[in-house]
């Protein structure tokens, strides 16, 4: 399946922390807001539309974590996720290595 | 001892910005949200503690648990869900966090993605109130009574309402201060005096019932007059063996003919009914031609 729109950042991020292993979704909010320095907070609407959305496309599955000691909710990368985490980051390489070109130099 | 307070103020789907408010300025007062609904909102007194409210619009939760969980861990406590899909829930509030602690949507993608499924459900309203109000119009212009224009009206103005709504929604981006309730008022009041009118006519039955026992020179005649669009059987009697021609007539030209032969002979053929004519309101007259020497014709209109 051929991504044909980019990801918005919230589900961009969501793919990216699962792609380290299973998550839930608290984890997936703070690791978001750790990496993008306080600027990327997933709010609980849009990160249950996301994942609705994503276990939907079949980019992501529910799982139950027990590795913190108790039985939590969490989410798991599938491969469909995975390849569509890849093509993203190949967009998304193209689009600075243009505006590097065109706008000259590293660091614009 | 716990102080309850019920309120009961109608809002509009496209106003839950300010219901919001609102709920948020009764937290700060020391009134908690225990239930909310549409025209049903329960509070609880406690001046220990501050709340903010949040909303959020779905009618097709698959999996309830994963929703609730899912705004739980984010430390947003779920109060109750509405018949029409709304889902009530708030956060102790604390000053120190900054304001997208309190917010459930955090990207406009997803906020459009529920204000869109709002928006759709309230077009699918919208539609449907407008062909209520088509179908009013329509009975209107039939020459119906004054009583109908009350429904037009209603129908009208929630046709409006609904539509302004929908357009009102779609802009709400930028969280501009709504309409007030008085539109709701109104939609409400006229709503009510459109239903009013509407019962008022439905109550009064339509039973009109001829009989005649004597032909003259070959033709009777008898009135119809009809407030409401409806069905109408004639049902035609003769002790006679006779072959004749029912006429429905009306305004702006309209007749209906139909061949109806009674049988002395067989004892069903002595009762003939025409079924199922559908009539619009009007005044209609129903003629018989027949031979001159039947007797005992009688015509009954259900």
């Amino acid at each position: 399946m051929k991504l044909k729109e980019p990801l918005t950042e919230s589900y961009f991020y969501i793919l990216l922390c699962l792609s380290e292993g299973t998550k839930h979704g608290y984890g997936i909010m703070q690791q978001t807001q750790e990496m993008t320095r306080g600027r990327v907070k997933i709010g609980s609407g849009t990160m249950y539309g996301a994942t609705g959305n994503m276990m939907k496309k079949g980019w992501i599955e529910e799982c139950m974590d027990t590795s913190d000691g108790e039985r939590r909710r969490s989410y798991r990368l599938t491969e469909e996720g995975r390849s569509v985490l890849r093509d993203e980051c190949e967009r998304l390489k193209e689009l600075l290595s243009n505006a590097e070109k065109l706008m000259g130099g590293k660091g614009l | 001892m716990k102080n309850i307070k019920v309120e009961r103020a109608v809002y509009a789907a496209w106003d839950y910005e300010l219901e919001l408010e609102h709920l948020n300025k009764m937290s700060e007062k020391g009134w908690q949200l225990i239930h909310g609904g549409c025209f049903h909102t329960k509070y609880e007194r406690n001046e220990n503690v501050v709340y903010r409210y949040q909303l959020d619009h779905n009618m097709k939760i698959e999996n309830r648990m994963r929703y609730i969980d899912t705004y739980r861990e984010q430390g947003w406590e779920y109060i109750n869900s509405t018949f029409n899909g709304w889902h009530y829930f708030r956060k102790v509030y604390d000053p120190a966090k900054p304001a997208e602690e309190y917010e459930i949507y955090s990207d406009r993608p997803s906020k459009e993605e529920m204000t869109g499924r709002l928006s759709r459900l309230l077009m699918v309203l919208a539609v449907l109130v407008g062909i209520l109000f088509v179908g009013s119009l329509a009975a209107l212009i039939c020459d119906l009574e004054m009583a109908l224009i009350g429904i037009v009206v209603e129908m009208l103005a929630a046709l409006i309402l609904t539509g302004v709504g929908c357009v009102r929604m779609r802009s709400a981006g930028r969280g501009e201060r709504a309409m007030k309730k008085f539109p709701i008022a109104a939609l409400v009041a006229v709503a009510l005096a459109g239903l009013a009118w509407f019962m008022v006519f439905a109550s009064t039955e339509q039973r009109i019932e001829a009989n005649w026992a004597q032909v003259n020179d070959g033709w009777a005649e008898l009135p119809l007059q009809m407030t409401l669009p409806d069905w109408v059987d004639i049902c035609v009697q003769c002790h006679d063996t006779q072959a004749m021609t029912v006429t429905v007539s009306g305004e702006n030209g309209f007749e209906r003919a139909y061949d109806v032969s009674t049988d002395a002979e067989s004892d069903e053929a002595l009762v003939k009914r025409i079924e199922n004519l559908f009539l619009m309101p009007g005044d209609y007259v129903i003629q018989v031609d027949c031979a001159p020497t039947a007797m005992g014709l009688s015509i009954e209109i259900d």
